[in-house]
């Protein structure tokens, strides 16, 4: 990078200088100005990197005789090249070259050309090559480049910016980043700018100022911003989509621990709506496989295992278990001479498979067949709670018929069921304890209902003693609260027994309210009623004193003032406590207030 | 009470400890009842606690005292219902009006002042109740008189009225009475009285419109009379000694407000025997000096000084130390400080004693003592300068001039040396007297508080100025127009009350809330410059007095508003 920058240095450099000389030829030296703009473009790490970029064509369409007669300027332009210090000195050779003063081999590195133009040498002052006409035809090819260029800049951050949106990390936008896109949209604008010929020739400035934003961007790290933009995206992206599989995974489990098997299906159907099938995982599958099968639809429980099942050989034996039990025995073959010789299982699904293979080789045509097969599909229904009817008595048949493989296999079966009994049953107690914890007596008495529909009879007493442990528990905690209840009933009968003893009546009555549902019932309504009266009395006393004073005074003003604050406490009274003893009293008051106020002259 | 200590009114002293526990609330009544022994006892019976009150504390709770307590509760519960009917004139004579008065007035006694006392014996509610049953007998004989015109017996009618007969003033105004109520009045007879009544178009309002005895109408006294029932028929099944009836009962409370006065004086650090009498603001009980200078100390600091032992403390020290041969410290005794008296109750009693001696009967003190200096030049500067100095005292004067005193406070002399202030001063006082108790008198002289005992201690106080004399920083008091040393009060968010020189005055105190202003009334007080109080100033001229429950034995406890 840093060659690169130093070589846009250069080249910018000798354009400054050679477009000083091209104005100083506009005002009457003959030069030759079109390689001005003739050099090949800047090459930045992005353009190196986009193989897809479209590659600006200079010297072709503008300067064909250059083209024609150095081939290793054709070659810089297209494929990008890596920047070297070879191909540094060749680009600048090219400039050089370009303009036509120098041979092809002949580095330029300082501003010697001018000092060339201004001696005479390798040009003529002529004018008609003074022309603006030779100034136009500059490299609007190499423009075009480098808009194309950042126009793909800008696209790319633009989608970046979008997906650090979409991603909610507007919070933390890569550090400089602001400043990046707005220095890529001065680039990006200020080539677009150049884009009409004349406006190279009447502000040449312009392109001077685009060239020096194109070397600023090229030095400064915005590629590496935008780089570090797209690597968050990535990760986060990968840190999202574990997330959502991980949320999927839990939803799925916890709704088939539940035994909420609709709940488990739906939840992982509605995940690959959402999402897309490619982002659910083997396991999701493999539960969603499970929650197929305890709804009894073994046949599209198996669509799930289809690819995934070489993963695991337990999945392979599930998998193979449910073609056996669909009715595909030369499917479930396959299967299980595949795992049988990955000789990768367990002992038990060794000696499982081994059973099955031997079944599918001896008994398959045996009348015990059916009912194994029937066994089968009842355990992969197994939600693991219930078994569907029928299932022991086909296990107790089979293990009856002293028919080795599928005895010893229905003896499995047996046992992985009521283990997975007393698994779901531990599960359940403790989650009965975890809400006994919580004071949630209702919910831990519905898994103890949901539990005595499956619990083995051996254990049926260890759920009647959960059930025992829920009562007392709320019992103790009924009267903990009662207590804590009454404590608080307690101090707030005190507390308003004061207040009402210090004469504060509204406040008083508020907290009486309060107890209106507590044992304090009774007490405190006639205590609101004592309160309300006692209030209603003082109040009147203090109105009738304001009713006094408005009588003594010869002011109208003021007496109409005093009328009316003895009538807005009556009034108050009147709506606050309707039901006082002196009600009607109040009612008269402010009939009589109304009368005084009406004799009042208005004051205008 | 701050014009009443000024003006050395004695009955509003009287008044106050009469008062001293009506605005306590049930909870803060009791609390003073348990302190001054006055509450049952956890472990005595009902009997007990009976025998104890009426038959130790004499209170005495019977029929006529229920009554009297009935009769407070039924004028209360009238109030509003007059005020509101426009009977204005029977509100304010019912404030005034007692249930019953006992005592009498000598034939003897002549006088303004025995015409008043007369007068207000008269104001009673059995009077009035007794005119009004008269009347209401009038009433029902005169209206259920027959048609045919024959009249009544008027010896039957004047068995009936006894003394009393109906007056009139010719403007429509009647007045039931047994004594005439003046020249303009004239006595109607029987028949008159019925042809009043015929012509009246209100024949019930004919009679509820007569006066009786020149104060209440009948109406009201009727109306005052059924409420006073309904009150009392209340209170008599309720036990008698039991708080709903005696915590109400005006003897036990003022006996309550004497027994908590007492107590306060003996943590003060009053020795003296003192009884629970009304008069006790009076002077009734007998104190020893010492005592009075003690309590007057303790109530200008708030604390009360005591030196030795818990329990057994003199507050006079006239030994600092003994040592024995070798200088070892043998005795030194203990000082004990307790506060007795919160900072606010300190600060506004203080105020009070200030405007005695500026304003009131201590202004002998406030015109003579000045600062003064053994050094010429200093001397010559305080006489130039004129100042007065603020102290702080009472006078007292016995019954018949038999003794007078003044007991005072000399402030101390501020930090900076330019003001004074309350800590740090002197308590000192005074007493003039006949060791064989005659009176002070002599031809046209008598010897008070004011011209006896003041002189006295103001010559005492001026010899002990000298000290603050000689360290009062006088710079700067030259170019003010001060004419007296401040005397800066502790900072307790006190507010100071502008009354001015008498053209500014109090104008009303109703419930708490206090006016001043420049309208000037008969009734109200002329006050000095300004006093110092607690409360919220809530507008021109209004305050809103602080109302707290700062009993001695909460004196270390923040004030707070009740």
């Amino acid at each position: 990078m840093r060659q690169q920058i130093e070589y846009l240095r250069i080249s910018v450099t000798l354009r400054l200088g050679l477009i000083g000389i091209g104005l100083l030829l506009m005002s009457g030296c003959v030069s030759t100005p079109q390689f001005i703009f003739g050099s090949k473009p800047p090459v930045s790490a992005g353009e190196r990197q986009d193989k897809t970029a479209p590659a600006p064509a200079p010297a072709t369409a503008t300067e064909p005789s250059v083209a024609k007669e150095d081939k290793s300027s054709q070659k810089v332009v297209a494929p990008p090249i890596t920047p070297s210090p070879d191909n540094v000195k060749q680009t600048s050779a090219d400039n050089s070259s370009a303009g036509g003063v120098g041979g092809g081999e002949k580095a330029i590195t300082s501003p010697a050309p001018l000092a060339d133009v201004l001696s005479g040498e390798g040009a003529s002052c002529d004018n008609d090559t003074a022309r603006p006409r030779e100034v136009e035809p500059v490299d609007t090819a190499f423009i075009a480049g480098r808009l194309a260029l950042y126009r793909k800049k800008l696209t790319t951050w633009n989608q970046l910016a979008g997906g650090l949106v979409s991603l909610d990390m507007g919070g933390t936008w890569p550090k400089g980043w602001y400043s990046c896109v707005q220095r890529l949209e001065m680039v990006f604008a200020g080539y677009r700018r150049l884009r009409p010929r004349s406006a190279i020739a009447d502000a040449p400035s312009g392109a001077l100022a685009a060239y020096q934003r194109d070397v600023e961007y090229l030095e400064s790290n915005c590629d590496e911003v935008m780089a570090g933009g797209q690597a968050d995206i990535k990760a986060t992206l990968g840190n999202f989509n574990a997330i959502l599989v991980d949320q999927a995974a839990s939803s799925v489990r916890q709704y088939l621990e539940q035994g909420k098997n609709i709940e488990a299906g739906l939840a992982y159907e509605h995940f690959v709506q959402v999402y897309g099938k490619a982002a659910a995982t083997p396991e999701l599958k493999i539960m969603y496989s499970e929650a197929l099968r305890r709804q009894g639809r073994l046949e599209a429980s198996l669509a799930p295992l289809r690819n995934i099942w070489a993963d695991d050989d337990n999945w392979g034996i599930v998998y193979a278990d449910l073609l056996l039990a669909d009715g595909k025995p030369v499917a479930a073959r396959k299967i299980y001479e595949e795992i049988g010789k990955k000789l990768a299982a367990t002992r038990d699904n060794e000696l499982w498979v081994n059973n099955q293979l031997s079944i599918l080789d001896k008994d398959a045509d045996s009348r015990l067949f059916g009912v194994y097969t029937e066994a089968l599909r009842s355990y992969y229904r197994f939600n693991g709670q219930n078994v569907s009817a029928g299932f022991a008595a086909n296990l107790a048949e089979i293990k009856a018929s002293g028919t080795t493989a599928m005895s010893d296999n229905s003896r499995i079966i047996t046992k992985k069921v009521n283990s997975e009994i007393d698994r779901r049953t531990d599960m359940q107690l403790a989650k009965i304890d975890e809400l006994i914890g919580g004071q949630e007596f209702e919910q831990a008495h519905v898994i103890v209902n949901e539990l005595l529909t499956f619990v083995s009879a051996d254990r049926r007493s260890e759920v009647m003693a959960a059930q025992d442990r829920i009562e007392e528990a709320r019992k103790a905690a009924r009267q903990g609260r009662q207590e804590l209840d009454k404590q608080k009933n307690d101090r707030q009968w005190q507390a308003a027994v004061d207040l009402l003893d210090r004469r504060e009546y509204r406040a008083a009555i508020g907290i009486f309210r309060q107890l209106l549902k507590s044992d304090y019932a009774d007490e405190a309504n006639a205590k609101i009623a004592e309160a309300t009266n006692m209030d209603a009395v003082e109040v009147r006393r203090k109105a009738a004193g304001l009713f006094f004073k408005a009588r003594k005074t010869d002011d109208p003003q003021l007496k109409r003032q005093l009328l009316l604050q003895s009538r807005a406490l009556l009034q108050q009274v009147a709506e606050d406590y309707p039901k006082v003893d002196i009600i009607d009293k109040i009612k008269r008051n402010i009939q009589v207030l109304d009368d005084q106020l009406g004799t009042i002259p208005l004051v205008p | 009470m701050n014009w009443a200590g000024t003006k050395s009114e004695n009955v509003a002293s009287v008044w106050l400890v009469y008062h001293l526990c009506d605005r306590l609330s049930p909870r803060q009544f009791k609390e003073v009842l348990a302190k001054v022994g006055l509450a049952r006892l956890d472990d005595e019976s009902y009997q007990e606690y009976r025998a104890r009150i009426r038959d130790k504390a004499g209170i005495l709770i019977d029929s006529t005292s229920l009554k009297r307590q009935a009769f407070d509760r039924a004028v209360a519960s009238l109030e509003p219902d007059l005020l509101f009917a426009g009977k204005t004139d029977d509100y304010e004579i019912i404030q005034r009006l007692h249930y019953q008065l006992d005592e009498l007035v000598p034939e003897k006694e002549k006088g303004h002042e025995a015409d008043i006392r007369r007068e207000i014996l008269q104001r009673t509610f059995l009077k009035q109740n007794n005119l009004y049953n008269k009347l209401q007998m009038l009433r029902r004989q005169i209206e259920s008189m027959d048609g045919s015109g024959n009249w009544l017996d008027p010896d039957h009618l004047a068995v009936i009225t006894g003394n009393a007969s109906l007056y009139s003033d010719n403007n429509g105004h009647y007045d039931f009475t047994a004594t005439p109520p003046g020249s303009k009045w004239w006595r109607l007879t029987n028949q008159e009285i019925v042809q009043a009544w015929q012509a009246a178009a209100d024949k019930t309002g004919f009679w509820d419109k007569i006066h009786l005895d020149g104060l209440l109408t009948a109406a009201t006294c009727g109306q005052l009379a059924t409420a006073l029932r309904h009150e009392y028929l209340a209170l008599k099944d309720l036990p008698a000694y039991g708080p709903e009836v005696l915590y109400r009962t005006r003897d036990f409370r003022v006996l309550a407000g004497l027994k908590y006065i007492i107590a306060l004086c003996h943590a003060m650090g009053i020795k003296s025997d003192l009884q629970p009498v009304l008069s006790f603001p009076l002077g009734s009980n007998v104190v020893s000096l010492l005592d009075v200078a003690r309590a007057y100390e303790t109530i200008i600091n708030g604390k009360s000084y005591r030196i030795g032992r818990l329990g057994a403390g003199e507050s006079l020290r006239i030994i600092d130390h003994i040592e024995n041969s070798d200088g070892e410290i043998i005795y030194r005794p203990n000082k004990l400080l307790k506060r007795v008296v919160d900072p606010q109750t300190s600060l506004e009693v203080s105020d009070i004693m200030r405007h005695v001696v500026k304003y009131g009967t201590g202004r002998y003190a406030y015109n003579n003592i000045r600062l003064h200096s053994t050094d010429p030049t200093r001397n010559k500067m305080f006489k130039d300068l004129d100042l007065r100095v603020p102290l702080l005292g009472k006078t007292g004067t016995a019954n018949r001039f038999r003794n007078s005193s003044f007991v005072g406070y000399v402030p101390g002399l501020g930090k900076n040396h330019k003001e004074m202030v309350l800590a740090g001063g002197y308590a000192l006082a005074t007493y003039v007297g006949f060791d064989n108790n005659l009176p002070m008198v002599h031809s046209s002289t008598h010897i008070t508080g004011s011209q006896g005992a003041l002189r006295l201690w103001s010559s005492l106080a001026d010899s002990m100025l000298t000290s603050i004399s000689n360290q009062f920083d006088l710079g700067g008091l030259f170019f003010t127009d001060i004419d007296e040393i401040p005397l800066a009060y502790p900072d307790l968010g006190q507010i100071n009350i502008d009354v001015g020189n008498g053209d500014k005055v109090l104008r009303n105190v109703d419930d708490g809330q206090l006016s001043y202003g420049e309208d000037i009334d008969q009734k109200n007080i002329a006050m000095g410059q300004k006093f110092t109080t607690f409360g919220t100033k809530t507008g021109a001229g209004k305050v809103s007095l602080s109302r707290y429950f700062k009993p001695f034995w909460r004196s270390d406890e923040n004030a707070s508003t009740n």
